[in-house]
C-alpha cells in the first residue's frame, strides 16, 4: 500500500484544514477534486512530510513522512504556488532539488537534465526561471519532483494557468510516468482536467471525502446540475430566440450586454451556440460559465443530500 | 478507494520515457547541510552587489594594510621618517587596526545576504522545496550557517591571514620571524571568532521576522544605533554595557590578541573578557534562535501551509 490515512484531521489554529479522514491508495493515478479551499492541499502537504496530521495517522510506504526523513527520498512533490529560486537556470534549481534529495553531486547534473528532458524543457534549460512562462514553470516544477526518480509523485494543481496545448503534453508526460510503475496523485478543482488524466478520483470538500471512485459516475451526478453559459454579444436576442426551444435549455436570462443560458446538458449547448454564432454572424466578445468551478457543483451536491435526508 | 480497480504495474515493459531510472548512490539525510551551505555560497555569488563587491572591498583593505605594512618596515621609511622601534610598533598595529575595516566590509555582506537568509526563504516558499526533500530542520540550520561563515571567512579570515603572512615575510630576520610567527595563530582566532559573529548575529535576526527587509533593517538597527547607544550607556554609567557594541568588542579583541598597547575608539571601555563574552554570547542567542524558529515552522507548516 503505497498511502494509508487513518482518521487524519489537520487544523490550523482553529481552522480545520482536513476532517477525520480515512483513504488508501494502491498505485496508478489518483485525481484529488475538490474547490478551492476544500482541504485537497491539505492532505498532499502531510503526504508530502511537510505538514503533520493533528489527529489520526498518514504513512506512506509503511512510514510517517513527517518523522521519516529516508521515506521522503521516495517521493516527489510539485508545490502549487509559483515560488522558486527564480535568478536560477532550470538546469542549476533542478540539479540543487536533485541533491536536496541525496542523488550524488556528480550524478546530479545528469539526473537534472533527464527530468528536464522528460518534461520537454531541453531547450530552455539554461534560461532563468525568472522569465518563464506559467506552462515552462508548471514542467519545470514537475523535473524538480520527478529528478530524484521517486516512487510517489504528488503534482499539486499542475494544470493550473497552463494553455490547452501545454496542458495535453504536461497530461501524456504524467501518463507516462504513471506507466512506469509510479504512484500519482494529482490535485485540481477543475474535473476536466482530472478526467484527462484519471478515471479514479477522491472528491474533497470541506476537509472530508465526499465521494471516491470512478469519475464518471460522480460527472452523472454533476451533470444534473444545471450549468450556467453567459455570452456577452452584439445580439443576445437572437441567440436567445434561436436556443429557446432546444430541449437541453432550462431558462434564459437576459443580462447587460449579453445573455445567460442555464442549460442540463453543457456539451449539446455549447455545440449549439457555436452554430448560432456561426449562422447570423454574431460577434462575441466574451464567453464565460458561472459554474466553472466545482464550488457551485459541491454546494449543489451538498445541498441535495442535505434535501433528501 | 479499497474497491476501486488497482492498476496493472508493467510486467517486463519498458516504456520509452526520454530518460532511464536513477541507478546513482543516494546520499545519507547527514550530508543534506553541505548542500544546502553551498547553495547558500552560490546564491551570494550569483550577483555582483550581494558579495562580490564586499570581497572586493575586502581585497582593498587587504592590499591597503599590506602597502601601509611594506612602507612602514621599509629601511628608508624608518630611516628618515620614523625613529627605529616605532615603524616595527606600527608595522605589527596594521593587523588589528584593520580588523575593524574587515568588520565594516563583513557587516556589508551580513546586511546583503546574512540578514535575509531565513526571512527569504520563508517569503519565497523555500521551506516547502527544503523540508518536502529529505531535509531536516537541523541540516538546514547548520548548512545555512556554514554557508555564511565560508562567505565571511574569504573576507575576515582570508584577508587577515594574508595580512599575517605578509607580516612574517617583511621581517628582517629569522628571529624575528620566529619571535612573531604567533600572528598567524591569532590572525586565524581572530578571524574565526569574527567570521562567527557576523554570519550567526544576522542569520539569529534574519529568523525573526517573515519580511528580509525588516530582518535587514532590524540587523542594521542593532548594529549601528543599539551598538552606540550601549556605548554612550556605558559612559554614562560607567558600566561594562559596552560590550553590548558588537564592533567595538571585536575591536577590543583584536587589540588585546595582537598585544596592542594603544586602544582606539569605543573599544576603551570594553575588558577583553567581556568583549569575548558579549561575541559569544551574541552568536549563541542567534543560533539558538534560529534553531528554534526553524522548527517551530517546520512543525506548524509555515512554508507549508498555504
Amino acid at each position: 500500500m503505497t498511502v494509508v490515512v487513518d482518521n487524519c484531521s489537520k487544523w490550523y489554529g482553529h481552522v480545520l484544514g482536513v476532517s477525520d479522514v480515512s483513504w488508501q491508495l494502491r498505485g496508478g493515478i489518483v485525481g484529488l477534486l475538490g474547490p478551492n479551499g476544500a482541504g485537497k492541499s491539505t492532505l498532499i502537504k502531510m503526504m508530502a512530510g511537510l505538514l503533520r496530521p493533528s489527529r489520526g495517522s498518514l504513512t506512506v510506504f509503511g512510514k510517517s513522512p513527517f518523522h521519516d526523513v529516508a521515506v521522503r527520498r521516495r517521493i516527489g512533490y510539485a508545490p502549487e504556488h509559483e515560488k522558486t529560486w527564480d535568478e536560477l537556470t532550470a538546469l542549476e534549481l533542478v540539479t540543487v532539488m536533485a541533491r536536496l534529495a541525496g542523488v550524488a553531486p556528480h550524478d546530479a547534473r545528469g539526473a537534472a537534465e533527464r527530468a528536464l528532458a522528460q518534461m520537454g524543457m531541453t531547450d530552455a534549460m539554461h534560461r532563468r526561471v525568472r522569465g518563464f512562462s506559467k506552462g515552462m514553470r508548471q514542467r519545470t516544477k514537475l523535473a524538480t519532483a520527478i529528478a530524484h526518480d521517486p516512487d510517489f509523485l504528488l503534482l499539486d494543481e499542475p494544470l493550473t494557468g497552463v494553455d490547452p496545448i501545454a496542458r495535453v503534453d504536461i497530461v501524456e508526460r504524467i501518463r507516462k510516468l504513471a506507466a512506469a510503475g509510479k504512484t500519482v496523485v494529482v490535485s485540481s478543482h477543475v474535473l476536466y482536467e482530472i478526467e484527462s488524466l484519471t478515471s479514479e478520483i477522491v472528491v474533497i470538500y470541506r476537509g472530508q471525502v465526499l465521494a471516491e471512485g470512478n469519475v464518471y459516475e460522480i460527472r452523472k451526478l454533476i451533470d444534473r446540475h444545471p450549468h450556467r453559459i453567459r455570452v456577452e454579444c452584439d445580439r443576445p436576442r437572437d441567440i436567445a430566440a434561436e436556443l429557446a426551444t432546444a430541449d437541453h435549455v432550462a431558462r434564459i436570462v437576459f443580462e447587460r450586454g449579453g445573455v445567460l443560458i442555464e442549460t442540463r446538458d453543457p456539451d449539446r449547448c455549447y455545440d449549439a451556440l457555436a452554430q448560432v454564432v456561426i449562422d447570423r454572424g454574431i460577434v462575441v466578445s466574451a464567453l464565460s460559465s458561472p459554474d466553472n468551478n466545482l464550488g457551485a457543483v459541491f454546494e449543489y451536491l451538498t445541498g441535495e443530500s442535505r434535501g433528501r435526508a | 478507494m479499497s474497491d476501486a480497480p488497482v492498476p496493472a504495474r508493467p510486467a517486463g515493459t519498458i516504456h520509452d520515457l526520454g530518460y532511464k531510472r536513477y541507478g546513482g548512490a543516494r546520499l545519507a539525510a547527514s550530508t543534506r547541510w553541505l548542500v544546502i551551505m553551498r547553495q547558500q555560497v552560490a546564491h551570494g555569488w550569483k550577483t555582483w552587489w550581494r558579495f562580490k563587491a564586499a570581497l572586493g572591498l575586502g581585497v582593498i583593505v587587504t592590499f591597503v594594510a599590506g602597502g601601509v605594512m611594506f612602507l612602514l618596515q621599509d629601511r628608508a621609511v624608518k630611516g628618515v621618517v620614523l625613529p627605529e622601534g616605532i615603524a616595527a610598533t606600527l608595522t605589527d598595529a596594521t593587523l588589528p587596526r584593520a580588523m575593524q575595516w574587515y568588520s565594516r566590509v563583513a557587516f556589508l555582506v551580513s546586511l546583503t545576504i546574512g540578514a535575509r537568509v531565513v526571512a527569504g526563504d520563508v517569503q519565497s516558499g523555500a521551506f516547502t522545496f527544503y523540508f518536502a526533500r529529505s531535509v531536516r530542520p537541523r541540516d538546514y540550520v547548520l548548512g545555512k550557517l556554514a554557508g555564511m561563515c565560508a562567505l565571511i571567512a574569504m573576507i575576515y579570515v582570508g584577508g587577515p591571514l594574508l595580512l599575517a603572512i605578509a607580516r612574517l615575510g617583511l621581517s628582517d630576520s629569522t628571529d624575528e620571524l620566529i619571535a612573531i610567527l604567533p600572528v598567524i595563530p591569532k590572525a586565524l582566532a581572530m578571524g574565526m571568532l569574527g567570521t562567527l559573529a557576523f554570519a550567526a548575529v544576522p542569520l539569529g535576526f534574519s529568523a525573526l521576522v517573515h519580511n528580509p527587509r525588516y530582518a535587514m533593517a532590524l540587523w542594521a538597527t542593532y548594529y549601528l544605533i543599539v551598538g552606540g547607544m550601549a556605548w554612550v550607556l556605558s559612559r554614562i554609567t560607567d558600566s561594562g554595557i559596552a560590550a553590548l557594541d558588537l564592533a567595538a568588542s571585536l575591536d577590543r579583541i583584536a587589540y588585546y590578541l595582537f598585544d596592542l598597547q594603544v586602544v582606539w575608539g569605543r573599544s576603551k571601555r570594553i575588558d577583553p573578557a567581556l568583549a569575548l563574552g558579549s561575541v559569544l554570547a551574541h552568536a549563541a542567542a542567534a543560533i539558538a534562535l534560529v534553531i528554534y524558529q526553524v522548527r517551530r515552522a517546520h512543525l506548524s507548516g509555515i512554508g507549508g501551509a498555504s
